[in-house]
């Protein structure tokens, strides 16, 4: 019982992190039909903006604020002077992604070196946490809870917020949202900078977890993507199903065939793939 | 018509002039320019590939890092495992190239646009997750080592021969095939898929067939590979791979055949020369994506296009 | 119309451009000796690469460019912690730069990957990760290892049967490519041949990013694990130890590459007591390496590590065996069959070194344990050396070749069943 217990928290809380990755992904391949691939890297350098910021301050959750922060206006930056210009040449921007990914690998090695580093969280949730026989790592909830409350807000924001009900009819249809008097570039932008900023966001997350170094971005990247596909694109309640899905199954697969790591998570894809390309959640194409 | 019969002259003096000097330098220059040289037919061989679905079809490929991979693969194991001979392995490395192509086919092929770019990327992704995982058949992580030529192909020459002729016949099939019929067809689903419908096309075969070629000459191209490199590894068949083949077509010049071999050979030389200059590297090739997309949509052979058309209307003026 | 035809002159001309490019100088008849070195600069091992780096400088200072009478020119090559390009470096080291010794390699796998480039070019390279069998079964005519990969873990097991023998049942985690096996195999084989018994095995991706699912399935029964870490393992995996509450419910055992000098400042105090064994520690107090230790801090700014001390001492071998043949690395045989035949008493921080006959050196083994020192700094202090550990370790080596080798499935897990 013990057992499945911590297996599934386990599954949940790296459902989390992939969740957070994901939801970024998602919205800007939702709204701008752009796959992302620096986005694993946004997740390092975001990782790697928060530990100078925790180095300077000592704050872990302006650390957090900051990374996210930062990542934001990269990410709005490379949307307004480099993929607008691209619009429509879907293949242009994938490419594209692909060298800001070099560049920024790059820029990593020079500004913080090849040294791999950890980050430590607060003292209060560095713990071990217990309930009855069960115990679990303090930290592991509270991604789990901080991933929690970031859906909520975004479900809020999506919802009920007239900028975010925009954003919503962008996913549907941009040109139609465009003709309804959506102003379609302020809200590639804010999508673009909101998407980053999870990713931003993340890496910090996950850092006092996984610690930072060169190769993180690209080890995982394939679950983000996983989790978009397998949960629908633009969909926040496909990001969330999908992203615990892909936690819980990675999970179980490791424990259970773990020759088979990564082929148990690949595999399930596969199948939704060829049944429902769109994903469990997204709309048909 | 005597412009076209011209142009038609002109190219095939260009291709004679590349045949002839891609079969006389060997001969003058140090083993590592013959095995950079045979690099650069190699790669060729799967840039050709993929434009035959990005730049004749408008397919755009995310994952040929795939077809690439399970030919080399094929290859490694029954090389390495199974002790095949060179004919052997070729067979299988083709059929196996076959089938995963038609599975990934039957899935991609429902989709189109950036969706067709996702699920091929998806599909990729499997097997990289194949070829890393997989212990038992493809060594996982250690790859496979030791796979070895048949001894009249040991040296360096004799499989850049070898590897040369391949990649000519490619070349003079392709060509065959988009002056063909067929080809034009391509290019029409490329223009617009609806009309050719309308026109009583049977557009998913026509792109299915398409596919399946693209797929087999890319693991043709892996089954070059792993005997040029006598290893296969996962990083072979990972995302980079196939983003470097697109970069290829892309630099070259998509919807041409000299294009791809074009932006081969440019990237080959690159990838080899870059770090004896800069620590940089990283980011030089980064660069080159960025400006490629940028300022360089139709490649290299679309910029002599447009230089052509440019020098053509000052001589009629 | 002439002009198009100019247009389709473009592409020879690019061709003939590679090859002007790609035409190396012709080899002088008799220049410097050449040195091929491979490292990462890029990817998951940038910083073993940095290091190793680092350890050129501390060495190119000491020894200088220069030895038995001739200069040294080194080629240095970047295969950016993939193996595939590391083939095509070491083969254009091999090619064009026409080095006459190569050395490098930072995976086990690239050692595999790169030995048969040695006897195909006829050029010795001292493969500097440590593939078992490229010492043991798979021997080449012009390729040794700088250790091999099990020969630390052979006498560690012999030791933690002696100094602790409470310790009976282990479990023992590895990444799952050669490196992984052959440590957890070196270190099973005497282990179990000493009575104690390895209850469960576990490989696992290098790239695992979550290792939750492992460390859930840990047997609760188990006196001790015996870790083997590469790349960022030695990062993530101690974190999510220490947060599932296990960092001190096992003894932890392992590969020195664990707690290894290029991490160590970057892991937390949950590796403090660990307990590893390798061919070095920045704590062997002898002269050499002292002085190495001084010289590679003023570089790096930090301990140097086995990635470091290895590339320094592969180096110095090299230097030894060009000694050996008064410089006359030309003849090829000869200096190949002086380096697989030296023995190096003084000058090495590691220790002496032997040739053991076989592709590979007899050395010390080192035991150590992470502690922090007064200031505060953690350590890989030595507990026991173990010197002129052979890559047979006791055993004969006829019949220790006998057995297959070290992977996945071997040695059989006898006692994993519960």
């Amino acid at each position: 019982m013990t057992f499945w217990l911590t297996q599934i928290f386990n599954g949940i809380s790296y459902g989390a992190i992939v969740f957070l990755l994901a939801m970024g992904l998602s919205l800007i391949f939702g709204v701008m039909k752009v796959i992302n691939v620096t986005h694993g890297t946004y997740f390092l350098v975001g990782a790697y903006f928060g530990l100078t910021t925790l180095k300077q301050t000592g704050n872990f959750f302006l650390a957090i604020l900051i990374g996210g922060i930062a990542i934001a206006i990269m990410g709005i930056v490379i949307e307004r002077v480099f993929l607008r210009r691209l619009q429509g040449n879907d293949l242009g921007q994938v490419l594209i992604t692909m060298g800001f990914v070099l560049v920024l690998q790059d820029a990593i090695l020079v500004i913080w070196g090849p040294d791999p580093v950890s980050m430590d969280a607060p003292k209060f949730l560095a713990s071990t946490g217990r309930i009855g026989g069960f115990s679990f790592p303090m930290y592991r909830l509270f991604l789990i809870v901080f991933a929690a409350v970031t859906a909520v807000a975004l479900w809020f924001f999506e919802s009920r917020t007239k900028v975010g009900s925009s954003v919503r009819a962008a996913v549907d249809d941009v040109e139609m949202a465009g003709g309804m008097g959506v102003n379609v570039p302020v809200v590639f932008s804010l999508v673009f900078g909101l998407g980053s900023f999870l990713a931003g966001m993340s890496g910090v997350l996950a850092a006092p977890w996984l610690g930072i170094q060169a190769g993180l971005d690209f080890e995982i990247l394939p679950f983000a993507f996983v989790a978009i596909i397998v949960g629908g694109m633009g969909s926040l309640k496909g990001a969330v199903v999908a992203s615990l899905l892909v936690g819980i199954i990675d999970n179980l697969g490791k424990t259970f065939f773990p020759e088979f790591a990564y082929f148990t998570l690949f595999l399930p894809m596969a199948v939704i793939l060829a049944i429902r390309p769109s994903g469990l959640f997204g709309r048909a194409m | 018509m005597r412009g076209e019969l011209l142009a038609t002259r002109g190219r095939v003096i260009a291709i004679a002039a590349v045949l002839v000097f891609a079969s006389v330098s060997p001969l003058f220059v140090d083993e590592f320019s013959v095995l950079v040289l045979n690099q650069c037919l190699i790669w060729g061989v799967l840039a050709l590939s993929l434009d035959l679905m990005l730049g004749y079809t408008g397919m755009a490929s995310l994952g040929h890092a795939a077809y690439f991979g399970t030919g080399a693969y094929a290859t490694a194991i029954m090389s390495a495992t199974y002790g095949a001979s060179f004919g052997e392995a070729f067979l299988v490395a083709l059929i196996a190239a076959a089938v995963v192509t038609a599975i990934c086919a039957l899935v991609a092929l429902r989709a189109s646009d950036v969706y067709f770019l996702m699920i091929t990327f998806a599909l990729a992704m499997l097997i990289w997750g194949l070829a890393y995982r997989w212990d038992s058949m493809t060594g996982g992580e250690n790859g496979i080592a030791g796979i070895d030529r048949p001894l009249i192909m040991e040296d360096t020459i004799t499989y850049y021969y070898f590897t040369l002729v391949v990649a000519a016949g490619v070349f003079l099939f392709f060509s065959v095939l988009v002056h063909s019929c067929f080809g034009k067809t391509m290019v029409g689903i490329r223009e617009s898929e609806s009309r050719m419908r309308a026109l009583g096309y049977n557009v998913w075969l026509h792109k299915f067939i398409i596919y399946m070629i693209s797929g087999i000459f890319s693991g043709l191209a892996g089954f070059l590979w792993v005997y040029y490199n006598s290893y296969v590894a996962p990083t072979d068949v990972e995302l980079v791979t196939s983003f470097n083949a697109l970069l290829m077509v892309s630099l070259g010049g998509p919807g041409t055949l000299a294009g791809p071999l074009l932006g081969s050979t440019i990237f080959v030389i690159l990838d080899n020369s870059v770090n004896m200059f800069t620590e940089r590297s990283l980011t030089v090739v980064g660069c080159i994506y960025i400006v490629v997309v940028l300022f360089a949509p139709e490649g290299i052979m679309g910029f002599i296009k447009q230089l052509r058309t440019k020098v053509g209307e000052t001589d009629n003026g | 119309m002439i002009r198009k035809r100019i247009v389709f002159l473009v592409v020879p001309l690019a061709f003939t451009l590679a090859a002007l490019l790609a035409a190396g100088p012709a080899l002088a008849a008799k220049g410097p000796i050449k040195i091929g070195l491979l490292t990462s600069k890029k990817g998951v091992l940038a910083k073993h690469g940095s290091d190793q780096m680092n350890a050129l400088k501390v060495f190119r200072e000491k020894f200088g460019d220069k030895v038995a009478g001739r200069d040294v020119k080194f080629f240095i090559e970047d295969n950016e912690s993939k193996v595939a390009l590391a083939v095509t470096r070491v083969r254009k080291m091999l090619t064009r730069d026409k080095v006459h010794i190569a050395m490098g390699g930072l995976f086990g796998s690239t050692g595999y990957a790169i030995a048969p480039l040695a006897d195909r070019y006829k050029t010795p390279i001292l493969i500097w990760s440590c593939p078992d069998d490229i010492s043991k079964r798979k021997r080449k005519k012009y390729a040794i290892t700088y250790f091999s990969c099990s020969q630390p873990m052979h006498a560690f097991a012999h030791w933690v049967r002696t100094a602790m023998p409470n310790i009976k049942k282990v479990i023992t985690i590895g990444p799952d490519y050669a490196f992984g096996y052959e440590s957890t195999g070196g270190f099973q084989q005497v282990f179990e041949d000493m009575g104690g018994k390895v209850i469960q095995k576990m490989y696992m991706p290098i790239n695992t990013v979550d290792y939750g699912p492992y460390i859930g399935k840990l047997r609760k029964d188990a006196d001790a694990l015996f870790l083997t870490l590469a790349a960022a393992q030695g990062l993530r995996l101690p974190k999510q130890l220490k947060e599932a509450g296990l960092a001190n419910k096992y003894v932890i055992l392992g590969n020195g590459t664990n707690t290894d000098e290029f991490v160590i400042d970057a892991q937390g105090d949950e590796v403090l007591g660990w307990i590893s064994a390798l061919i070095y520690s920045a704590d062997i107090q002898t002269k050499d390496n002292q002085d190495f230790v001084k010289a590679f801090v003023k570089h790096a700014k930090k301990d140097p590590g086995y990635y470091a001390e290895g590339y320094y001492g592969g180096l110095r071998l090299i230097y030894k065996a060009i000694e050996v043949v008064n410089g006359n690395v030309e003849d090829k045989d000869k200096f190949f069959a002086a380096l697989k035949n030296l023995k190096v008493a003084k000058g090495m921080p590691a220790g002496p070194r032997a040739s053991d006959g076989h592709g590979t050196f007899k050395m010390n083994v080192y035991v150590r344990m992470v502690m922090k020192d007064e200031t505060g700094k953690k350590r890989n202090k030595v507990l026991a050396v173990i010197p002129n550990v052979s890559q047979f370790w006791n055993y004969k080596p006829d019949e220790f070749m006998k057995k297959p080798p070290y992977s996945r499935d071997y040695p059989p897990c006898k006692n994993c069943a519960k």
